[in-house]
């Protein structure tokens, strides 16, 4: 399994764009800092840290989604799946050696993203509120999602900007339908999967205050509703790849 | 060594495969023929665990490729339709890449594999960047990478030149000969087929038609040049023997295995003057032909490149 996630790595950190979009984060974390020191916004430590956090981590979806397509959707169009069918390791390690990558991929982009940021506050003099590991920690839920639903639409799809739009196009949808079924039908955007994967809803001092108690639901039951949805989204993708033709 | 035992296979509606059989010994270069579409990749792929048979049995070296798929793959190199690659990956990387797709495989001297397949100081390009004869044979380097027992290469002289396609062939012979593996080659391409070849076996429509060697044991056309007078006594004495034979331009034309040379010069010489013998081996194609006269089928193979 090491070395299948070995290739993985050998594979994302060759392309050009691994390394354009780690240098993305760190522009965008600068860029805010320039535009925030000329104009004399008076940013705490703590405004810049959650502004810019959230900004990038939203980015984060975006390309994460698109690094989670390809791994197996390029497998497709290189024609290289066979190759990979045809090796020793079972179907099942193939698809959580992908699994496993895209997780830590995305890690390591949310690691690097909270470094840069919270580096960059420090150029802040005022501290603000304080920094809550809580705060980023909750963020890192949605992604993890957002690769799951990936992979599995990546196994229904053979070309990598249709598994992007498909994912892009559920996500999206259906946080919008949420969002204002929140406002006069709470009851039912209580079992849209997409509400439930911001947890700061549950914490008093955050902006998304308000959406758990509209809906009328607790941490635990958004953490086990989410982790339903991974388990039926991983058993759906295991019984289709361990079925599907790539010829 | 390679063993295939009544495999069929239905893809649909469609039968693709009824009841292939035949064997791949160590030291063997196998050629699998059949016109496009006879179901030559669809045995390939089920010999290298890409697809599941309904029916019967593949083992290679003695394991099941079902049953024990993980053993019984570490001992297959192979070329699947066409050698893909990470185009954006050097030639090395994309070795490297194959090896750490075979578990417990140790070091590999990827500088010895390029030299092997004539790509030395050519492992360091991008992919991309390969002519499709270059990627021809980094697909034989991976195939290699692991030492296998069994190599499988479907079609691998496409995009090769005439002197490319002459350097695979002796170099596969040498390594059947020399490392003793067990090469299957597939290919529609009957003229090269014969050179590289020691059997083969005939696919159409689904079923082995014929297994036969290369070396004529099907039947050569043995010419014999008797006196006239004895003409006909010698046609009757070989029709007693079960020789199939003709007259044509003065000469009575056998055709039989060269083996049966000796037999035939024995049985002639008490009843005639034997004033010439010669020996006309088939060409595949003309083999191929007899076989497929014999089902009374038509076929569309392409005889050279």
């Amino acid at each position: 399994m090491l070395s299948l996630i070995q290739n993985e790595w050998m594979k994302w950190w060759t392309t050009k764009k691994a390394k354009i979009v780690l240098a993305l984060y760190v522009v965008i974390a600068v860029g805010i800092i320039i535009v925030a020191k000329t104009n004399d916004f008076e940013f705490t430590r703590y405004d810049y840290y959650s502004s810019t956090f959230l900004l990038l981590t939203s980015l984060l979806g975006i390309i994460t989604i698109v690094f989670t397509a390809e791994a197996i959707g390029n497998e497709v169009r290189y024609d290289t799946m066979k190759h990979l069918l045809m090796s020793p390791y079972s179907r099942m390690t193939i698809y959580f050696s992908k699994l496993i990558f895209s997780i830590l991929i995305m890690l390591f982009q949310f690691v690097f993203i909270a470094a840069i940021v919270y580096a960059g506050s420090f150029v802040f003099s005022e501290a603000g509120d304080p920094i809550l590991f809580r705060d980023t920690i909750v963020e890192v839920v949605s992604p993890i999602f957002t690769i799951f639903m990936t992979l599995f639409f990546s196994l229904l799809f053979r070309s990598v900007g249709m598994i992007i739009g498909f994912t892009v196009l559920a996500q999206f949808f259906t946080s919008i339908a949420g969002n204002l079924l929140v406002g006069f039908k709470p009851a039912i955007a209580k079992w849209i999967v997409f509400m439930h994967l911001d947890w700061s809803m549950y914490f008093k001092d955050s902006m998304t205050y308000g959406t758990s108690e509209a809906m009328g639901t607790t941490l635990t039951f958004s953490a086990l509703f989410v982790l339903a949805h991974i388990i039926v989204l991983l058993g759906a993708s295991i019984l289709v790849f361990q079925r599907k033709s790539y010829t | 060594m390679l063993k295939i035992e009544n495999i069929s296979k239905r893809l649909g509606k469609e039968q693709i495969l009824k009841d292939v059989s035949f064997e791949v010994s160590p030291g063997e270069v196998f050629g699998f023929l059949g016109p496009n579409g006879a179901g030559k990749t669809t045995t390939i792929r089920i010999i290298t665990g890409l697809l599941e048979q309904d029916a019967g049995k593949v083992t290679v070296n003695g394991f099941d490729v079902v049953e024990e798929r993980s053993k019984a793959l570490t001992q297959i190199g192979a070329i699947v339709e066409n050698p893909a690659f990470y185009p954006y990956l050097t030639g090395k990387q994309n070795l490297v890449h194959a090896k750490n797709l075979i578990p417990g495989l140790g070091q590999v001297d990827y500088d010895a594999l390029a030299r092997l397949v004539g790509l030395e100081g050519k492992l360091s390009k991008k992919v991309g960047e390969y002519s499709l004869g270059m990627k021809q044979r980094l697909g034989i380097a991976r195939a290699l990478l692991h030492n296998p027992r069994v190599l499988i290469l479907d079609e691998p002289t496409n995009g090769l030149d005439p002197s490319g396609i002459a350097e695979l062939r002796e170099y596969l012979r040498q390594m059947a000969r020399e490392q003793d593996i067990a090469i299957l080659i597939s290919s529609h391409m009957l003229s090269e087929m014969e050179q590289i070849s020691d059997r083969y076996a005939i696919i159409d429509q689904g079923v082995i038609k014929s297994v036969e060697s290369v070396r004529n044991e099907t039947g050569a056309k043995i010419a014999l040049r008797v006196n006239a007078e004895a003409m006909t006594e010698v046609l009757d004495a070989l029709r007693v023997a079960n020789y199939p034979s003709e007259v044509l331009e003065n000469k009575i034309i056998i055709t039989a295995p060269e083996s049966e040379c000796p037999a035939i010069a024995r049985l002639v010489v008490p009843i005639a003057d034997l004033h010439e013998l010669t020996v006309k081996r088939l060409t595949l194609e003309e083999q191929f032909l007899q076989v497929t006269k014999k089902e009374g089928d038509s076929h569309a193979f392409a005889h050279t490149k």
